[in-house]
């Protein structure tokens, strides 16, 4: 894909809080209709990450670096009342909790509505657009759950109530943060089939955030790896699974518990993830990596790339890669 | 056949709520249904089951911290029930919880060192001097490491990984035989949940322990588990050796939690493809006969009518449906 | 994991060694952030001085006629004298003890009964909840001047009334929210925790939940105080007061026939109340802020 065509470019993001970067300098792009994974554990900076593209960070953090490209236009040079034009009709944004974003005062219908500006609407064309967004995300009753509070659903359909009201907006690209893990796995499973087939009915790009790889895999075509604020490695998702480049893609992936791959051990993962206000030295890795060795500690790797459009930032692959 | 600790018998927990205007309507949600168990030493016994499924309210009933509706709950031969009060001490040192928010499981006032330090001092089981050498093993055994630093510690200044160490090391201090471990792991990341999940395996050998690992997490399930138990709406719908469960799962329940289950072995998990229609159904108004029928893809008319009773599908395993057949050998 | 720590589980050791301070000096710190905080401690203090030196600070006895009457400021009389010719000055100084006596034992009286009342009530819930907050609700209804009458006329005007009315008037709300902390707490895992390995009921109260309670309980008592000052003020006013010890709210009383010619005879009672309250409710704030780390939370 050539530039044109991606949707979303980003390049060497910063956020930081006073002088700690919680995101450091990261790049990726998303092209129409595409989804990506960004997986990293508590600490990685994901979460920053999705907040940041939307000029969302909580104060007082802030986005102090980098370019955000979308459709054409620099978002960083757009005013609150040009982000929140964009937040509101052309990047969506689901969350973890749906119940802490669900207004429990008013009706689903009327919440639905007010997303596109029409709440309490008495004309019927609304109310059908309504209706129909609730159906496309698959919800059986719909004129019965547009007439109910938030309370009176259970938490997968409160989910869906939370995309349906993203999605009426029709936007072009959906960035969900941890949308399943609060929810049983059945339900789980349900939504993210839904989100999985949600791109080509609804032609929207998605990032999937997610400490979970397996939740990753089902859904989305290429991963992001991050680990303490960087990118730490990337590909397309098969790729990434059969043949990991970073040590602490492999690690990630040998933590995963398969229920259909019985082991009876795991090697785990020493230490525990980097105190951002003061990183290890060089690759920040390179406490609990198995392979670390000298230039680890004193440089930063810069990224290598590879032949499957793979690209790690690791020095294990100093020869036989070229660097970016 | 090792040495039951922990026999359920026909457990029963209800919860009633009074609604309406007056109060006067009653509803009364079956949170645990008629549910026979038993925990035997050095044995992991998982529960399997979503929200509803009674699985907590059946491990805080083992611990004694929610009184039985109706059944029995036999710790060494003894009904909990009628326990005197010196066997009830007894009890309570030889029954240990781990949860699942390693946040709120340490009290925020009291040092790691503290926190270990009262059940030993309410028990009295050795003298005080002898306490802080033994609470500083300990903490070494359970990787807070160099212990000394630890000690004083208080949870806030600790990470969720670490204090969920802490939390373990509290529930084997006074060295149980029984530990019901709610979710250890979900609220962890997924390099600290391998650690804490390894530590669990380590302490469950070195102490012989019967462990009830309640558990949403299938893999985790797989990995830690001797025998798994899967509960839908108060009742166990199928248990037998968690090898079984997984390759040769009889209840359409339990297929469809496998089925449902993130997965990157897909091929693997397609044999188990089945598509659950619908919610979950209320648990104050379930569905007669089958709870499970409304989601089945294979329900027929016995299943409105007739609960089915837990039928042997093989030697240790049963399964609660109409549909289980005994395999034929041949 | 019986091998040695390795170098990263040392290094975090380390880290967490480094950044040790003890919890008061931590607290301080704190506490020091908010200016208004210290001018509230600096206030307390001064008027904690002066009713704890007032015998030495007071040029005269409060109940002495010393001067003219109603004299303005002068440099013999400070805030002048009232309209039996006693100094005003030696009043308000005099008259803190009596704020502060009332304010503190009162104040500690309430905790003591609301924490006693309050803690089942949460802890147990059901009926012992509704039979204790029915208790403590008859309290919350009950008219504070006709209380104040009631007890005066019973056991005579004297500052052991005051300080009994103003318990009973106030250790309800102190019950309430002690009730309230303890629901919200004692389905936690650490109380549940302490359920399995045996701790009893009592035992978890006060020894496991209470401790966490007590920041709460500290800021309200310390809120308590003023309110319990500015009551006594109010039933001395009315003349339900102790006639034998000085005290602001009488001094105000005594001021409403004179106040038009002679301001200071209300100004400067007036303006002790205030100070006394506002330094009181600006250092509860800080000690709110020095008892309570702010938890960092992770991503």
């Amino acid at each position: 894909m050539t530039a044109t065509d991606q949707l979303l470019t980003v390049e060497e993001l910063e956020i930081k809080f006073g002088s700690t970067s919680i995101v450091d300098r990261i790049s990726f792009s998303v092209g129409k209709g595409e989804a990506i994974g960004v997986v990293g554990e508590s600490g990685s900076g994901k979460s920053m990450t999705a907040l940041g593209l939307l000029g969302l960070v909580p104060p007082p953090g802030r986005l102090s670096d980098g370019r955000i490209e979308f459709q054409g236009r620099d978002l960083r040079q757009l005013g609150d009342a040009g982000l929140r034009d964009v937040r509101r009709t052309e990047i969506g944004m689901i969350f973890q909790d749906a119940s802490s974003y669900l207004n429990p005062i008013m009706t689903v219908g009327d919440q639905i509505a007010e997303a596109i500006g029409k709440r309490k609407s008495k004309d019927p064309a609304v109310r059908q657009r309504v209706i129909d967004v609730l159906r496309a995300v698959r919800i059986a009753d719909p004129e019965r759950i547009a007439r109910s509070y938030p309370y009176e659903l259970s938490g997968g359909m409160q989910q869906r109530a939370m995309i349906a009201s993203v999605l009426i907006r029709q936007p072009r690209l959906i960035i969900a943060d941890e949308p399943t893990t609060a929810l049983d796995a059945t339900v789980q499973h349900q939504i993210l089939k839904f989100l999985a087939e949600m791109r080509h009915e609804f032609d929207v790009a998605l990032i999937l955030i997610s400490h979970d790889l397996a939740v990753i895999s089902q859904v989305c075509d290429r991963v992001y790896i991050m680990y303490g604020g960087q990118l730490v490695e990337q590909g397309d998702t098969a790729s990434i699974f059969v043949d990991p480049k970073h040590p602490y893609t492999v690690a990630l992936i040998g933590s995963i518990l398969d229920p259909f791959d019985p082991k009876t051990e795991i090697v785990a993962l020493e230490g525990s993830p980097p105190d951002m206000r003061s990183p290890p030295s060089g690759c920040r890795f390179h406490p609990r990596c198995p392979h670390a060795f000298d230039l680890c500690r004193q440089e930063e790797p810069p990224e290598f790339a590879f032949a499957s459009g793979q690209s790690a930032k690791c020095w294990l692959h100093k020869e036989g890669a070229s660097a970016r | 056949m090792s040495k039951e600790t922990i026999s359920v018998e026909g457990a029963m927990v209800n919860f009633t709520t009074r609604s309406g205007f007056f109060r006067k309507s009653q509803r009364s949600v079956h949170a645990v249904n008629n549910v026979s168990l038993a925990l035997h030493e050095n044995e992991t016994v998982a529960l399997v089951g979503e929200s509803g499924s009674g699985k907590t309210t059946l491990g805080l009933s083992i611990l004694g911290l929610r009184d039985l509706t109706g059944g029995t709950i036999r710790w060494r031969s003894q009904e909990l029930a009628r326990l005197s009060e010196e066997e009830r001490r007894a009890f309570r040192r030889d029954v240990q919880v781990v949860f699942q928010d390693p946040y709120a499981s340490l009290n925020p006032k009291q040092t790691i060192s503290e926190a270990l330090r009262r059940p030993l001092r309410l028990h009295r089981v050795m003298p005080p001097g002898e306490m802080d050498a033994y609470i500083a093993k300990l903490l070494d055994k359970v990787g807070l490491r160099p212990s000394h630093v630890y000690m004083d510690r208080y949870p806030h200044e600790l990470s969720g990984g670490q204090r969920q160490r802490a939390a373990i090391a509290r529930a084997i201090v006074l060295k149980p035989r029984i530990l019901v471990a709610d979710e250890p792991v979900s609220a962890l990341d997924v390099s600290i949940r391998t650690q804490i999940l390894n530590l669990l395996k380590e302490m469950k050998a070195e102490l012989q322990l019967s462990m009830l690992f309640l558990s949403h997490d299938l893999g985790v399930v797989r990995f830690i588990a001797d025998r798994v138990a899967v509960m839908y709406l108060g009742r166990i719908v199928e248990i037998g050796p968690v090898e079984d469960i997984f390759t040769r799962p009889s209840h359409p329940y339990t297929r469809v939690l496998l089925s449902s289950a993130p997965s990157v072995k897909r091929t693997e998990q397609n044999k188990f493809a089945v598509e659950v229609i619908g919610e979950p159904p209320n648990p104050a108004n379930p569905p007669s006969g089958c709870h499970f029928r409304t989601r089945c893809p294979f329900a027929f008319d016995k299943c409105t009518t007739v609960e089915p009773p837990l039928l042997v599908v093989r030697p240790g395993h049963e399964a609660a449906c109409h549909l289980a057949e005994p395999e034929q050998h041949p | 994991m019986t091998t040695e720590p390795s170098a990263e589980i040392a290094a975090e050791a380390a880290r967490l060694a480094a950044h040790r301070i003890p919890w008061w000096l931590d607290g301080w710190k704190r506490f020091r952030r908010n200016g208004l905080s210290i001018v509230g401690l600096v206030v307390t203090l001064v008027f904690l001085i002066a009713g704890v030196f007032a015998p030495w600070i007071a040029p005269y006895q409060p109940f002495d006629l010393v001067g003219t009457r109603l004299a303005g400021p002068s440099a013999q009389y400070l805030f002048g004298t009232d309209q039996l010719g006693r100094d005003i000055f030696s009043g308000v100084v005099y008259g803190t003890r009596t704020s502060l006596q009332v304010g503190l034992i009162s104040t500690v009286i309430s905790v003591v009964l609301g924490i006693l009342v309050g803690s089942p009530a949460g802890y147990f819930g059901g009926r012992v909840d509704d039979l204790l907050m029915r208790f403590s609700e008859l309290f919350q209804v009950l008219p504070r001047f006709f209380l104040a009458l009631v007890i005066v006329s019973l056991f005579g005007a004297n500052i052991w009334g005051t300080i009994l009315v103003i318990s009973l008037l106030s250790w309800s709300e102190i019950a309430r929210m002690i009730r309230g902390e303890f629901l919200t707490r004692r389905e936690r895992p650490y109380v549940m925790a302490a359920q399995a390995y045996g701790a009893g009921n009592m035992r978890i109260m006060f020894s496991e939940i209470l401790p966490n309670a007590l920041t709460a309980v500290v800021v309200t008592a310390s809120l308590q105080i003023p309110s319990a000052i500015l009551l006594e003020a109010s039933l001395s006013f009315l003349g339900a007061g102790d006639p034998t010890v000085m005290s602001w709210g009488r001094m105000l009383n005594n001021a409403q026939q004179y106040m038009r010619q002679a301001w200071w005879t209300a100004a400067f009672p007036g303006l002790a109340i205030s100070l006394l309250a506002m330094g009181l409710a600006l250092l509860a704030d800080g000690i709110n802020d020095f008892l309570n780390p702010r938890l960092r939370t992770r991503d």
